[in-house]
């Protein structure tokens, strides 16, 4: 539904985006990760004819995106959140959309329930809505004219918890019945917790991409002591490969058997065991970093 | 807060089902965005207001003789003809300050069409503010003899056709140059000092006098204003338009449809 061939933006000698290829299925939700600066953003940009290519395609439903009569009808878009007129109202920027579309204003209505805008929030100026509401309203805008694909940059910034979860399953369902999703995000843990294929980028190339399964392959197990020096040395000593977790604790690349073994072996009180899978955090850490680089930084773990 | 209506997928259908969105139907959204913001109603309300306070005071203070319909219409279409033509200019400079041009070029991504689109709903407004100053100016002639001496004459001529054209010149010029700068506040600017600058210019280097006639708007759309225009003066006003509406418009147009949207 959605095929991306050898997309490239230069601008002057910088490449931002090189030679980016991926396809979108119906059906699947595509994660689209890579810290900021990657190139997520203007590679979504060209994919929806806002910004030029330098080289390459990108097609929607077999057309350049530019060469649908009526996009809307076919992709929903949601590029930025922010991107509203502050002193609009958001019944009224989604009636304006309803009306592009030829639809009648009151599918506007229909929609702020959809995505849990309350009346009396559409009626008040967007200047004075949180990005989560933004997030919602820019979401209803997105779905008004029933797309078959849902192009979304970071769509749960600024959601509450509750608003992810929402998020969530609004984006596995839309998937369930046939639709197609690609959505950008930094939050690895949205990505691994809705997507069934991942496209990883970095530095305007990508680096990684197949489905989860495939990506995240292997055992991991997260193990805590109190004492995590001498946790990490214990596991060393049996031959296990261990790291400090960012959110704290230690990550083995074992089962959660041979971790407790080797904890016990050597005398490690343990607070918490468990297995934890193949994380995305840690793929995309193994992948994206570099000397010198510091992605964690950027990384928002949610 | 938390609603989880299901959300349909409509079954597949080919791309080119949906026909592009009638040109009249983009005129008419781009009329109602521009008195749908905040910013966008309130200059409405000002002009209007402001050219109801002129014409009541040229009513009042008028010469007997200035108290006719043409003279009343023309006092009213002065607020509207320098400010108006802020409201096409933000119509389009405004999608990029607010950054909305990202939703209008997504749902319709023939850029030149939206272009198009606001380019007419701007002189739509520009029709339905002369004949609204033009109303004006009939009460106005309809109420100044009861206050005392007045002409009282209904001849128009050809003022009408004069107002029409003079307001739409504006309006193009403000439409051009927010096309051209896609930036309110320089696009503003620019339309408030350069002319005056080049009037300042024409005035003070003996060279320029020669072409200020052809060149200055303030000249060359003066006898439009004025309701006078005649011979040589539709002349002066293509060549003044062709450089102030035409240079900046073709610009802007060619501009902005390459530009990239962020």
């Amino acid at each position: 539904m959605i095929a991306i061939e050898h997309l490239t933006k230069r601008y002057g000698a910088h490449a931002a985006v090189q030679d980016v290829s991926f396809r979108c299925e119906p059906g699947t939700v595509t994660g689209f990760l890579g810290p900021n600066g990657a190139g997520k953003s203007t590679t979504l940009r060209m994919l929806c004819g806002l910004t030029p290519a330098s080289a390459g395609t990108a097609t929607v439903a077999g057309r350049p995106f530019r060469e649908l009569p009526m996009p809307p009808r076919v992709a929903g878009v949601l590029l930025d959140a922010s991107a509203q007129h502050a002193g609009r109202t958001g019944q009224e920027a989604l009636t304006l959309g309803a009306l592009t579309l030829g639809l009648p204003p009151r599918k506007a209505g229909e929609l702020l329930e959809t995505v849990g805008l309350p009346r009396s929030a559409a009626r008040k100026r967007i200047k004075q809505y949180s990005l989560g509401m933004r997030q919602r309203l820019g979401i209803a805008q997105a779905l008004l004219g029933d797309p078959q694909v849902l192009v979304l940059d970071e769509p749960a910034n600024g959601l509450d918890p509750e608003g992810i979860r929402w998020m969530r399953r609004l984006l596995r369902d839309f998937a369930d019945r046939g639709g197609t999703v690609l959505l950008s995000s930094h939050l690895l843990r949205e990505i691994q917790a809705v997507a069934d294929h991942l496209v990883i980028i970095r530095g305007g190339c990508v680096i990684a991409q197949g489905t989860k399964d495939e990506l995240l392959v292997g055992e991991g197990t997260l193990v805590r002591s109190p004492d995590e020096q001498a946790l990490v040395a214990a596991l060393g000593a049996a031959g296990l490969d261990a790291a400090p977790a960012l959110d704290g604790g230690v990550r083995a690349d074992a089962a959660p058997e041979v971790v407790g073994r080797a904890a016990a072996a050597a005398g490690v009180a343990l607070s918490e065991l468990r297995g934890a899978g193949a994380d995305l955090e840690q793929l995309f850490l193994d992948l994206t970093a570099e000397p010198g680089d510091v992605p964690e930084k950027e990384l928002v773990a949610a | 807060m938390t609603i989880t209506t299901p959300i349909a997928v409509a079954p597949a259908q080919p791309a080119g089902r949906f026909a592009a969105p009638p040109l009249a139907r983009l005129v008419r959204i781009e009329l109602r965005k521009l008195v749908d913001t905040r910013s966008g109603f309130w200059l409405l309300v000002g002009v209007a207001l402001l050219t109801v306070l002129v014409v009541g005071v040229d009513a009042i203070t008028a010469e007997p003789s200035g108290r006719t319909l043409k003279d009343a219409f023309g006092i009213a279409l002065v607020p509207v003809s320098v400010l108006l033509p802020i409201v096409g200019l933000l119509g389009v400079a405004a999608e990029f300050s607010q950054r909305t041009a990202l939703q209008t070029f997504t749902a319709v991504p023939q850029r030149e069409r939206v272009l198009a689109a606001k380019g007419l709903a701007v002189l739509v407004l520009g029709v339905a503010a002369t004949l609204a100053c033009l109303a004006l100016a009939m009460v106005a002639n309809v109420v100044t003899p009861l206050l005392g001496d007045a002409d009282g004459s209904w001849a128009l001529g050809s003022a009408l056709g004069q107002a029409l054209l003079f307001v739409e010149l504006g309006m193009a010029f403000g439409l051009a140059l927010g096309m051209l700068f896609a930036s309110p506040a320089v696009a503003i600017v620019v339309y408030f000092v350069v002319p005056t600058a080049f009037t300042i210019a024409a005035d003070l280097i003996p060279g320029l006098a020669g072409v200020r006639d052809w060149l200055d708007t303030a000249e060359a759309w003066a006898p439009l204003a004025n309701f006078v225009a005649h011979g040589q003066d539709w002349a002066q006003m293509a060549t003044a338009s062709a450089l102030w509406i035409g240079v900046p418009l073709v610009a802007g147009v060619v501009l902005l449809r390459r530009r990239e949207v962020s």
